[in-house]
C-alpha cells in the first residue's frame, strides 16, 4: 500500500530546521541493539490482558506504556475517536509517515521545505518513569543511541541524531556520552527528573557536566513521562484519570523545575561553557520566568543561589529554548529576549500538537525582523549544535 | 533603606493607581476575637510552651509547618538577609510589623505617600493555615473570623482600603453562605487557595453553589497562592532541596497555574458565564504562552476532555483577569496581544519575596504601554472588575 504523507504544508521560508522532531522507535529496537547481557530485559511489545499492546520494560509489563500511550506517540492529527481506534491496531503496522523510515522522513522534510530535523525518540521518553536499575537504564539509552545514529546515517546530514543520556552520578553515563558523540550524536537530552532523585546540577553529577563541556555538545532537557511521585499535578484527586488536556498543558512545569534547579545549584558558574537547551516546554513563559528569577534573586532568597551574576545573565550566555510553532505570544517576546535564543520544533508525530505546524510557524515568524526570523527558523539551532546550515 | 523608604524616593506620574493585592499583617488574636463561639476553643492563637516560647496554635495543636518567628519575615520587604535574621531572632511579630502593615490609618498614610488611590487587602497569617486543617467547618469558621475582622479594618476608609473575603472550599453550600454574608458586610470579592481541603478541584460540581453565588452577587473570585501541604506541593522532583528558598519561591506560580487551568478542564465558564475569576501573585508574563498552549491542545484529541464550547482563550478574555508583578519586564510586550484590559498590578507589600522598590518598578513596567493599556493596568481594570467607584 502506498504510504501517504501527513497533511502538513510547505513553509514559505528558507533555512528551516526542526529542533525537536520525533521518531517512533521500531518495536524490536532494543532486542536488536542492546548489549547481549541485557537482552532478556530488552524493551519490547507484548500483549495486555485486554488484548491490546503493552510495552514490556525491565522484563515485565510496563506500568504506564500501554496501547493508549503508544497511540498518543503516533497520533498527531488524529481525532479522539481515531486515536482510540489506533490503540487496537498493531504498533508496527501503523507508524506514521517518516516516523520509522529515514527515507520517508527526508521526503517529509522535502515536502515541508525543511532542511534538517534533530531527532528525538518516543518510547524512550516513557521508560525512565519505571526503571530504577541504573545499569539497565544505561543499556537502554546505549541501544537507542546506537540505533538513532544508524537511522540518521544515510540522510546526508538532514537527520541529526541526539543521544539519550540517563544520569547515574557520573558513573556510567559519561562513558556512554563519549561513545555516542564519537559515534555521531550532535547533542544529548536528559529527562527533567533523575533516577537518583538528585538534581541534575548536584555536585555528584559534576563528572557528567564536565564531560559535556569538554565535548562541547549541548544538553537538552526534554519532557518525559514521569513517575507518579514526581508528577507536578498532584493537587486534585481523580483529574489525572480523565483530565488529559489539563495534564498535558502542565507538561512544561516539570522541565521548568529542572531548569530552575540548575541555577539554584550554581551550575553555570561552575561550567561556564556548557550549553543548555529547553525543549518541548513552550517558550512564551521564559521572559516572565527570567523576570521572576532575577527579582527573587534580588531579595534575601537569592542568598541561597551560588551564582555571581543574576540568573538572566546565564540564560543569555548559556541557554536556548525551543518554541512551539503554535505559540503566538512568543512573537512579541523574541526580539526583546534575544533573537539568538530561540528554536522551533514540530513535535511530529505526537498527538498534543496539530498537523498545522508549518502554517503556524510561518505565522509565528512573519512579524519578526529578518535576523530574528532566520535565527529561530534554523540558524540558532545550527550554530548551537555546530551543524552546517546546508 | 526599607521598602517604604525606598518607595518614598519615587513618585509615579499617573493617577487612579490601585494595588490589586496588598497584604495586612493580622494581629494574631483576631481569630479568638472574631470567631464564632462554637469554634473559639480551636481558634488560631498564640500560646506559650513550658519553656516560655511562643508558638502558633491551629486547630488546637501547634502549627505543623510554621513557627511564629517565621511570620516576622512576612513584614520584611526590602530588608537584607541580616536584618531578617535579626528579626527572626527577636521573633516579635507584632512589634516588628512595618509601617502600614497592621493599622488602617498607617496604611492609608502609606497609600498617600506613594500616590496610590486604593489597595485591595489580603492576609498574611491567613495564607498559611489552610494547609493545616481538613475540617471544612473549622476552616470556614477561620475564614469567617478573618472576614469579619478585615471588614472592620477597612471600615473607616471605604474608598481606600478594600476588603475581600477569604473562602475555604470544601463545603460548597457553606462557602456560598459565607460569601453572601461577607459581601453583605462589605467585602468586594473573595479569594480561594490554589488547592482545596478535599482535593476536589475548585470547579468540581460539589462546589457549584459557591460559584453560583459569586456569579449572582457579581463579585470576582481570586486565586491567591498559599502555603501548601508538603504532599501537594508542586516541587517534589528532587530530594534534599529543602534549603533551596529561591527555587521554591520562583516556582510559586505553578500551583495557581494548575488551579486556573483546572477551571477550564471542568468547563466552569460555560456553566457560569458571568462569573469573574482573578489570578493573583503568580506573575502575568506567562499568560500569553499559557493561552496559546491551552488553545492548541484544545484543538487536538486531548481537547475532547474539556467541557467547553469555545476555545479556552475565549473564556479568559470574557471572564478572567490577572495581576502582574511590578518587577516584570517581559509583560509589557504581551499586554496588547493578550488584551490590555486583562491586567492588574500589585505591591505584595510587605512580603519579602519581591524587592521593595515597587513604585519605581511599576513606572518602568507601564511606561512603554499605550495610554489605554497603562490606565487599565494601573487601576481602571481592577476598579471595574471589583466595582470600585
Amino acid at each position: 500500500m502506498e504510504r501517504m504523507l501527513p497533511k502538513t504544508t510547505r513553509t514559505s521560508y528558507e533555512g528551516v530546521i526542526d529542533a525537536d522532531g520525533h521518531i517512533n522507535e521500531p518495536h524490536d529496537l532494543w532486542e536488536k541493539y542492546i548489549d547481549p547481557q541485557f537482552r532478556d530485559r530488552a524493551i519490547h511489545i507484548g500483549i495486555d490482558t485486554d488484548g491490546r499492546e503493552r510495552m514490556q520494560v525491565g522484563g515485565r509489563p510496563s506500568k504506564y506504556l500501554n496501547a493508549d500511550l503508544l497511540a498518543r506517540g503516533r497520533g498527531m492529527g488524529f481525532t479522539f475517536e481515531a486515536r482510540d481506534e489506533l490503540t487496537r491496531i498493531p504498533y508496527k503496522d501503523s507508524l506514521p509517515f517518516g516516523a520509522s523510515d529515514p527515507k520517508e522522513r527526508v521526503q517529509l522534510l522535502d515536502f515541508e521545505g525543511l532542511r534538517k530535523a534533530f531527532i528525538y525518540p518516543t518510547i524512550s521518553l516513557e521508560w525512565e518513569s519505571e526503571v530504577t536499575d541504573l545499569e539497565l537504564a544505561t543499556a537502554y539509552t546505549r541501544a537507542y543511541n546506537r540505533w538513532v545514529v544508524d537511522f540518521c546515517a544515510g540522510s546526508n546530514g538532514r537527520l541529526i541524531p541526539i543521544a539519550h543520556i540517563c544520569l547515574t552520578d557520573g558513573r556510567m553515563e559519561v562513558e556512554e556520552l563519549e561513545r555516542a558523540v564519537k559515534a555521531g550524536c550532535k547533542g544529548i537530552f536528559i529527562a527533567p527528573h533523575t533516577l537518583t532523585d538528585k538534581p541534575h546540577a548536584h555536585k555528584d553529577n559534576d563528572r557528567f557536566w564536565s564531560a559535556v563541556q569538554d565535548l562541547d555538545v549541548p544538553v537538552a532537557i526534554h519532557p518525559v513521562a514521569e513517575p507518579p511521585k514526581h508528577r507536578v499535578y498532584q493537587r486534585f484527586r481523580e483529574m489525572y484519570r480523565w483530565g488529559e488536556w489539563w495534564v498535558d498543558i502542565l507538561g512544561g512545569q516539570g522541565p521548568q523545575q529542572a531548569f530552575l534547579a540548575l541555577f539554584q545549584y550554581g551550575l553555570f558558574d561552575r561550567f561556564p561553557k556548557i550549553k543548555v537547551v529547553m525543549l518541548e516546554s513552550g517558550a512564551g513563559w521564559i521572559g516572565h520566568m527570567l523576570d521572576r528569577m532575577d527579582a527573587a534573586y534580588d531579595t534575601p532568597l537569592g542568598r541561597s543561589v551560588p551564582l555571581k551574576e543574576k540568573p538572566s545573565f546565564y540564560f543569555q550566555r548559556q541557554c536556548w529554548i525551543s518554541a512551539d510553532p503554535d505559540e503566538r505570544a512568543v512573537s512579541y517576546l523574541i526580539e526583546y529576549l534575544g533573537a539568538d535564543k530561540f528554536f522551533w520544533a514540530t513535535d511530529y508525530p505526537h498527538d498534543d500538537h496539530t498537523l498545522g505546524y508549518i502554517h503556524a510557524l510561518d505565522t509565528l515568524v512573519s512579524p519578526l525582523s529578518e535576523r530574528a526570523r532566520r535565527g529561530i527558523l534554523g540558524e540558532n539551532v545550527a550554530r548551537v549544535y555546530n551543524v552546517p546550515m546546508n | 533603606m526599607n521598602a517604604a523608604e525606598r518607595n518614598l524616593q519615587y513618585r509615579i506620574p499617573y493617577n487612579n493607581i490601585i494595588d490589586a493585592d496588598g497584604h495586612v499583617l493580622e494581629p494574631p488574636d483576631i481569630w479568638e476575637k472574631y470567631i464564632d463561639p462554637a469554634y473559639r476553643d480551636r481558634a488560631i492563637c498564640v500560646r506559650t510552651d513550658n519553656d516560655g516560647k511562643e508558638y502558633l496554635e491551629i486547630e488546637g495543636h501547634p502549627s505543623r509547618f510554621f513557627n511564629l518567628k517565621t511570620f516576622t519575615l512576612l513584614g520584611s520587604m526590602g530588608e537584607t538577609a541580616e536584618q531578617m535574621a535579626e528579626k527572626m531572632k527577636a521573633g516579635a511579630y507584632v512589634e516588628s510589623a512595618p509601617f502600614g502593615s497592621m493599622y488602617p490609618k498607617e496604611r492609608v498614610a502609606l497609600l498617600d505617600r506613594e500616590g496610590l488611590r486604593a489597595t485591595i487587602l489580603y492576609p498574611s497569617i491567613g495564607l498559611t493555615w489552610e494547609c493545616e486543617t481538613e475540617d471544612p467547618g473549622l476552616s470556614l469558621a477561620y475564614a469567617k473570623a478573618y472576614n469579619r475582622w478585615i471588614v472592620d479594618f477597612c471600615s473607616d476608609y471605604p474608598d481606600r482600603l478594600i476588603p475581600v473575603a477569604h473562602i475555604s472550599l470544601a463545603d460548597g453550600n457553606g462557602a456560598a453562605t459565607e460569601l453572601e454574608r461577607a459581601v453583605k458586610a462589605g467585602c468586594k470579592g473573595a479569594f480561594v487557595a490554589p488547592f482545596t481541603l478535599t482535593m476536589k478541584a475548585h470547579a468540581h460540581p460539589d462546589h457549584d453553589p459557591f460559584w453560583a453565588k459569586a456569579q449572582e452577587l457579581g463579585v470576582p473570585v481570586g486565586i491567591h497562592p498559599m502555603a501548601e501541604h508538603p504532599s501537594r506541593r508542586v516541587y517534589q522532583r528532587f530530594k534534599d532541596m529543602k534549603w533551596a528558598d529561591w527555587y521554591h519561591n520562583v516556582l510559586g506560580a505553578q500551583g495557581p497555574q494548575q488551579a486556573l487551568f483546572a477551571l477550564f478542564q471542568y468547563g466552569l465558564f460555560d456553566k457560569f458565564p458571568t462569573l469573574k475569576v482573578v489570578l493573583l501573585e503568580s506573575g502575568a508574563g506567562w499568560i500569553g504562552a499559557a493561552l496559546d498552549r491551552m488553545d492548541t491542545t484544545f484543538e487536538t484529541a486531548l481537547g475532547k476532555s474539556v467541557q467547553l464550547k469555545e476555545k479556552p482563550s475565549f473564556y479568559f478574555k470574557r471572564q478572567c483577569w490577572i495581576s502582574g508583578d511590578p518587577d516584570e519586564k517581559a509583560l509589557a510586550h504581551i499586554v496588547d496581544h493578550v488584551g490590555n484590559d486583562k491586567f492588574f498590578w500589585a505591591t505584595d507589600f510587605p512580603h519579602f519575596d519581591h524587592p521593595g522598590n515597587y513604585i519605581e518598578a511599576l513606572n518602568n513596567l507601564v511606561s512603554p504601554l499605550s495610554e489605554a493599556a497603562r490606565c487599565n493596568l494601573l487601576g481602571d481594570s481592577v476598579a471595574k472588575v471589583y466595582g470600585l467607584n
